[in-house]
């Protein structure tokens, strides 16, 4: 079994009740094959993982069940600052046993074992965080389509 | 499987996913099932593995679920 050690940028429009936010994420997830099908396990934010026939199919289902999660926060919040704190906890609640799998498979990376010619690599030290800010001021350079690369 | 391994643990359907709150941690990613939102949908294996994982109950889990 392979593991991809991936870190995962995105940054999403989303609209809750009475506020529009947007929501920028700096995250590492991780990618395995098993049993002829690819998973993508949520490190930081953790407690999602998504599948696929492939890994391209895999990831952007991740990229879709997290826009989800993110709906699904909106929809419980009663304003913009319920809505940040839940995203805060939804980051910060990592998974454990896949940030262990993350950094071997970091290490295994730096060793020249494991590979993804297909992903850009970033350094694994890359910072991580989730920024939720209030949207006021549209603008074309808040459009990012967002990334992911191979934690080396 | 929850009720043994997770005791105590809350199924908390959502508009596009079923949530899980256990022990201070809540898993986000459960899928509602092709039938909507249920309390007790049909999910895939795997999602539940991953769920297990998560809350770090795989090994009891995989007992309840004859898991590999």
């Amino acid at each position: 079994m392979t593991h991809y050690p991936l870190l995962f940028a995105r940054r999403e429009r989303v609209e809750g009740n009475g506020f529009i936010a947007r929501v920028g994420v700096s995250g590492r997830v991780l990618l395995t094959e098993e049993d002829g099908e690819f998973w993508v396990e949520g490190v930081n934010p953790g407690g999602m993982a998504a599948n696929g026939k492939s890994a391209n199919e895999a990831l952007a289902q991740f990229c879709q069940d997290y826009l989800a999660v993110l709906f699904d926060i909106a929809s419980d919040a009663k304003d913009f600052d319920g809505f940040r704190e839940e995203v805060k906890r939804f980051f910060d609640d990592t998974s454990r046993p896949a940030l262990r799998e993350w950094e071997e498979a970091v290490q295994q990376v730096k060793a020249g074992e494991v590979d993804a010619e297909w992903l850009t690599k970033r350094p694994a030290e890359t910072k991580l965080g989730v920024e939720v800010t209030l949207f006021s001021q549209p603008a074309a350079t808040n459009n990012d389509l967002g990334e992911m690369a191979l934690a080396a | 499987m929850l009720n043994d391994c997770a005791p105590g643990a809350v199924i908390v359907p959502k508009p596009h996913k079923n949530w899980v709150h256990w022990n201070g941690r809540t898993y986000r990613d459960l899928p509602l099932g092709k039938h909507g939102a249920r309390q007790n949908p049909e999910i895939q294996i795997g999602h539940v593995k991953r769920m297990a994982r998560f809350f770090e109950i795989l090994d009891c889990a995989k007992e309840h679920l004859h898991l590999q």
